[in-house]
C-alpha cells in the first residue's frame, strides 16, 4: 500500500502543496454543499431545489479549484474525500459510491481540455455534481424495507399514500435539477472569478 | 550564503521585487532587513528559506547559494533553513501544541527518542513549559508565534528566516520573541529577520540593511545603526527603534464625552478542537471610562487586557450585560450602538466586502442611515485618504496600509458619531503608519469621535489627543 | 484536556464513524436491527460526556430518543391512521441522521491532527491520503472562524439580508469567507513546506495512538451492535 502511494503520487506528479491545496478546497466545497444543504432540511421547498442551488452555489469554489489543478488526479481525490465526508455527516454512502466513478470520469474530462477548455469546464462540473444525487438515493430506494414491514399488516391504500410522497419521476427531476445547477454554477463561478478572485490577485 | 547579481520578480508582477543584488552572509551573522513594505525585504526572506522558486513562481536571475546548495536546483525540505512568519494564526499544521512543537524534527525521520529529546531542549530552551500540551485555538498570538518558533527551533536549522515575526505582537511577547532570538544568535545560527519593527533587534543586529524599491539602499553595521536618532531612521522611511513610553490622561473636566460605567465583560476563548475541555472564560473588569467628542483616543495597554472585547462591546457586537454607555445625556443599547457605532476590527480582510474601492466607499454611503448626511462624495473620500490612484482596484489586491486607510473611509463614508478602530497599524511601515494617523486625524476634524485600540506608539504620538489605558495595577 | 480515560485511537472513532452511517441506513425494522440501532445510537452520548459536552449530549438524547421511541412505538400501534407514515417516516429520518452527524461532530471535535496523521501513516496510508485528511480536520475550525468573523464584519458594517437582498448578501458573505480560508491555506502551505512536509522518509509521530481500554470497549459495542443486527 505504501509503495503503491508513492508509485502513484511520482507517476501523477501531485506535489504536497498541491495535496494541500486539495484539503483546503475539500473542506470549502463541503462547507458550502453543507450549510445549504442543511438549509433544505428546515424549509420543504428547498430540500426539493437542493439539487438546483446547491451545484450552482458551490460552484464557485470548484471554479476557483480548478484554477490550481493542472495535472490529473487532483479532481479524483478531492471527489473521494468530498464523498466520504458526506458519508462521515450522516448521509448516504451512496455519493462516496458515485464519487468513484464520477469524480475520475470528470477529471478525465478536465484532462481532455488541458484543465483550461471552458466547454470541457462546465462539462466536467456536471460530471463531478451528480454524485450528490447519492445523498436522496434512501428516499427512494430504501423505503423498501419500511414497505416490506408495513404493508402487511395495512391495506394498499395506505402504502400508495407513502410511494406517492415520494414518487420515482421526482428522482430523474432531482439529476435535471443537478445538470442544470451545475452549469448554472460553472457560469456564476467564473463570473465571480473574474469580479473578484482574477482581479484580487488569488487564482 | 550569498546572492549574486539576483533579481526577480513575481508571476504577475510588472516590476522587479529586488533587482541585481549582491550579498554574502558570514556563518553565525544576525541580518536585519528594513525597508518600507513592498521595498523587497519579504522577497529576499522567500530567497533564503527556498519559498522561491518552489512556491512563488516568477522569473529569477543570478545565483543564491544556501550553505553552497542553490535552492532552486534542490527540493525544498533539503534547505537548512527554518522559517517564521507573519501570521501566528496559520502556521500551524497540528492542533496541539506538542505535537507541533515536534512536527518539523518528525518530518526529519528522526527517531521518537531523539524527536522527544529536541522537543524538551526547545521547550526548555524556548520558556514553553507551561504551553506545551495546549491546543494551539486557544493560544495568544503570541503564545502561537514562540510555539512556532519552537518547532523550528527543534528542526536545528543552519539559518532562521523571519518575515516580520512581530507584526502582530504587544510590546510584551516582542520582548519573549527578542530573548529567542538571541538565544539563537548566541547558539550560532545565522538569523535572517525582515522587520519593520525595529526597537527590539537594535541590540541584537550585527548588520541592518535597508531596503528600498528593490534595492539595497543602505547597510550599517550593528553599532552604526544603534546611533542613528529617529530623525534619521524616518528619513530612510524606517520606524522608530526607540521606545516611548505612553502615559495615560484624562479628559479635562466640562469637555463633551461618551462616558462607559462599570463595564464587565466575559471574554470566551474559542473552543479547542482535539483537546476538549472548553477553556473557561475570563472577566475583564474595564470599569468607568470617558471618550471626549470629537477627538482621537488612544486605547492602550498589553495584549490580553481587553483592548479588542472592549472594541467589539463598543460596536454593539457584545452582549455583555454589565456596563452601560451613554453620550452625555442619553444610554446607547446594544442595537443602537450596533447602529451609530462603527468598528475596524483587527483583520481588516474580513471587513472589505466589494470588488473595487471607489464601490466599497458608495457601499458604505448607501448603507449611512438617512439621518447622518454624508459630508462628503466617494471621490472626496478617496482623495482625503490618499486612495484615488487605486480607486478601480480590487480591496483585497492592495497594500495593508491602503486596505487600513479604505476601511477608514468606509468608517468616514458611514457618518456614524463613533468610531472604533482595533490595531489599525499593525504590520506597517512608516509612511502607511502617518497616512493611517492622519486619515484618524480627518475623522476628527469631520467631526466623528475616534478611539483607536493599540499598542503602537508612534501611532499614538502621532494622531492622539487623549490615552486610556487599560492596564491596571495587580 | 479529555480525561485519558475516554481518549480513543484516531481510528477507532473513523471505524465508529463509518459503521454507525452503515447501520444507520441500511438496517430495516427488524427486532435486530433497532437493537443494532439502539446500541450505535448510545455510543456518540456516552463519548461526549467523555469530552465533557455535557450539553450537547443531553440535547441529542433529548432530539435523538424521543424520535426513536415514537418511530417504534407508532408502527406498532398504528394510532394515527393515515397521518401515521408521514409521522413514523420523519421521525425515522430524524433518528437515523442524528447520530452520524453527532458523531461527526465528535470525530472532529476529539481527534487532534498529529493522531490523524500518526494512525492513517500507521496503517500505511499513502501521503496522498493522509495529507488532504490532516488539511480536512485543521481547517474545519479554520473555516467556522473566519466565518464567524466574516458575520461579525458584516454585522458591523450594518450589510443584513433585509438591506442588501439575498444574492449580495450571499456573495459578501462568501467570497471573503473565501478568500480568508485561501489566505490561510496558503500561509498553512508554505509554514509545513518548509518544515518538511513532502520529505520521502517515513516519519515517526510522538503522537500517542494505539489500543487502549476504551478503544476495546468501543469495539466489544461495535461489533455487539453489528451481531444483533445479523443475528436477529
Amino acid at each position: 500500500m505504501a509503495k503503491l502511494g508513492k508509485g502513484l503520487t511520482v507517476k501523477l506528479g501531485i506535489t504536497t502543496k498541491n495535496l494541500i491545496d486539495v484539503g483546503v478546497f475539500t473542506v470549502l466545497y463541503i462547507v458550502v454543499v453543507g450549510v445549504f444543504g442543511q438549509l433544505g432540511a428546515l424549509i420543504p421547498i428547498l430540500q426539493v431545489l437542493g439539487p438546483f442551488y446547491i451545484p450552482a452555489l458551490a460552484g464557485v469554489v470548484f471554479m476557483l479549484f480548478l484554477t490550481r489543478v493542472d495535472r490529473f488526479g487532483m479532481v479524483s481525490l478531492f471527489g473521494v474525500l468530498v464523498g466520504l465526508l458526506v458519508l462521515a455527516t450522516g448521509q448516504s454512502y451512496w455519493v462516496p459510491v458515485l464519487a468513484v466513478f464520477l469524480a475520475p470520469l470528470a477529471d478525465f474530462i478536465f484532462k481532455l481540455g488541458g484543465y483550461k477548455s471552458w466547454p470541457h469546464t462546465v462539462l466536467g462540473y456536471l460530471v463531478f455534481s451528480q454524485m450528490l444525487i447519492g445523498m436522496v438515493v434512501p428516499l427512494f430506494f430504501a423505503r423498501e424495507s419500511f414497505l416490506a414491514k408495513i404493508s402487511g399488516r395495512h391495506d394498499a391504500a395506505w402504502v400508495q399514500t407513502l410511494v406517492d410522497l415520494t414518487p420515482n419521476w421526482m428522482f430523474a427531476v432531482m439529476i435535471a435539477e443537478l445538470a442544470l445547477g451545475a452549469v448554472v454554477g460553472a457560469y456564476v463561478g467564473r463570473a465571480l472569478l473574474r469580479k473578484h478572485f482574477e482581479r484580487a490577485g488569488i487564482g | 550564503m550569498s546572492l549574486n547579481g539576483v533579481s526577480f520578480s513575481y508571476a504577475a508582477a510588472e516590476r522587479d521585487s529586488l533587482t541585481r543584488l549582491d550579498l554574502s552572509l558570514r556563518p553565525g551573522e544576525f541580518v536585519v532587513l528594513a525597508g518600507p513594505s513592498g521595498s523587497g525585504k519579504t522577497t529576499l526572506t522567500r530567497l533564503v528559506n527556498g519559498l522561491i522558486p518552489h512556491y512563488y513562481a516568477g522569473s529569477l536571475s543570478g545565483q543564491v547559494l544556501v550553505n553552497g546548495i542553490d535552492p532552486s536546483a534542490c527540493p525544498l525540505w533539503r534547505l537548512p533553513v527554518g522559517s517564521v512568519f507573519q501570521n501566528p494564526r496559520a502556521q500551524f499544521f497540528t492542533t496541539d501544541t506538542a505535537s507541533e512543537i515536534a512536527f518539523g524534527a518528525e518530518n526529519l525521520g528522526l527517531d521518537r527518542a531523539e524527536i522527544l529529546r529536541r522537543v524538551d531542549e526547545a521547550v526548555a530552551a524556548l520558556g514553553l513549559a507551561e504551553l506545551r500540551d495546549r491546543s494551539v485555538f486557544a493560544l495568544s498570538g503570541g503564545e502561537k508565534q514562540r510555539v512556532a518558533c519552537a518547532s523550528v527551533a527543534a528542526v536545528k536549522p543552519a539559518i532562521f528566516a523571519l518575515d516580520e515575526p512581530s507584526a502582530n505582537l504587544d510590546l510584551k511577547s516582542t520582548g519573549q520573541l527578542r530573548e529567542i532570538m538571541a538565544g539563537w544568535k548566541a547558539s550560532g545560527a545565522t538569523v535572517v529577520v525582515a522587520e519593520h519593527r525595529l526597537g527590539f533587534l537594535r541590540d541584537l543586529a550585527d548588520r541592518v540593511l535597508v531596503f528600498a524599491d528593490g534595492q539595497l539602499q543602505a547597510e550599517y553595521s550593528g553599532a552604526a545603526f544603534r546611533s542613528l536618532g529617529d530623525g534619521q531612521l524616518h528619513r530612510l522611511g524606517l520606524r522608530s527603534a526607540w521606545g516611548k513610553t505612553m502615559a495615560a490622561t484624562s479628559p479635562p473636566d466640562g469637555v463633551d464625552c461618551f462616558e462607559v460605567e462599570g463595564l464587565v465583560c466575559q471574554q470566551r476563548r474559542s473552543q479547542a478542537p482535539g483537546l476538549s475541555a472548553p477553556a473557561r472564560g475570563q472577566r475583564i473588569e474595564i470599569g468607568d471610562l470617558r471618550i471626549p467628542k470629537g477627538k482621537v483616543t488612544a486605547l492602550v495597554g498589553a495584549n490580553g487586557c481587553g483592548k479588542s472585547t472592549f472594541a467589539a462591546w463598543l460596536g454593539g457586537l457584545r452582549r455583555d450585560r454589565e456596563g452601560r454607555f451613554s453620550d452625555g445625556q442619553r444610554e446607547w443599547s446594544t442595537a443602537q450602538r450596533r447602529r451609530r457605532v462603527f468598528v475596524v476590527l483587527q483583520d481588516v480582510n474580513h471587513q472589505l466586502f466589494t470588488e473595487a474601492v471607489a464601490e466599497e466607499i458608495a457601499l458604505a454611503l448607501r448603507l449611512a442611515s438617512p439621518t447622518s448626511q454624508p459630508l462628503l462624495s466617494v471621490d472626496q473620500i478617496m482623495e482625503s485618504l490618499d486612495i484615488s490612484s487605486v480607486a478601480d482596484r480590487h480591496p483585497m489586491s492592495l497594500s495593508t496600509g491602503q486596505k487600513q486607510r479604505l476601511a477608514i473611509g468606509a468608517a468616514l463614508a458611514s457618518g456614524r458619531e463613533l468610531i472604533v478602530l482595533d490595531e489599525p497599524s499593525a504590520g506597517l511601515d512608516l509612511n502607511h503608519m502617518f497616512g493611517v494617523a492622519n486619515a484618524l486625524r480627518m475623522l476628527a476634524r469631520s467631526g466623528q469621535t475616534v478611539v483607536v485600540a493599540t499598542h503602537d506608539t508612534e501611532l499614538v504620538a502621532a494622531c492622539a489627543d487623549n490615552i486610556i489605558s487599560l492596564d491596571r495595577p495587580r | 484536556m479529555a480525561p485519558e480515560l475516554f481518549r480513543l485511537d484516531p481510528r477507532t472513532t473513523l471505524l465508529l464513524v463509518a459503521l454507525l452511517n452503515v447501520v444507520m441506513f441500511s438496517a430495516g425494522f427488524t427486532a435486530g436491527a433497532g437493537t443494532a440501532r439502539l446500541i450505535f445510537m448510545a455510543i456518540p452520548p456516552v463519548l461526549a460526556v467523555g469530552l465533557r459536552r455535557w450539553k450537547a449530549a443531553l440535547v441529542y438524547l433529548a432530539l435523538v430518543g424521543p424520535a426513536f421511541a415514537f418511530e417504534s412505538w407508532s408502527l406498532d400501534t398504528w394510532w394515527l391512521g393515515g397521518a401515521n407514515i408521514v409521522a413514523a417516516g420523519l421521525a425515522s429520518l430524524a433518528a437515523r441522521l442524528a447520530p452520524g452527524i453527532f458523531m461527526a461532530y465528535i470525530a472532529v471535535i476529539s481527534i487532534r491532527v498529529s493522531e490523524l496523521m500518526a494512525g492513517l501513516e500507521a496503517i500505511h496510508l499513502p501521503r496522498l491520503a493522509v495529507i488532504p485528511a490532516a488539511v480536512i480536520l485543521r481547517f474545519l475550525p479554520t473555516v467556522r472562524e473566519e466565518s464567524r468573523s466574516v458575520q461579525i464584519a458584516m454585522n458591523a458594517r450594518g450589510l443584513s439580508l433585509a438591506r442588501v437582498g439575498p444574492l449580495a448578501w450571499l456573495e459578501y458573505r462568501l467570497i471573503p469567507l473565501i478568500m480568508s480560508t485561501l489566505r490561510c491555506g496558503e500561509e498553512l502551505s508554505q509554514a509545513a513546506l518548509t518544515r518538511g512536509l513532502g520529505r520521502p522518509v517515513k516519519a515517526n509521530r510522538i503522537a500517542r495512538i494505539g489500543m487502549r481500554p476504551a478503544d476495546v470497549l468501543t469495539l466489544g459495542a461495535m461489533a455487539a451492535g453489528i451481531g444483533v443486527w445479523i443475528v436477529g
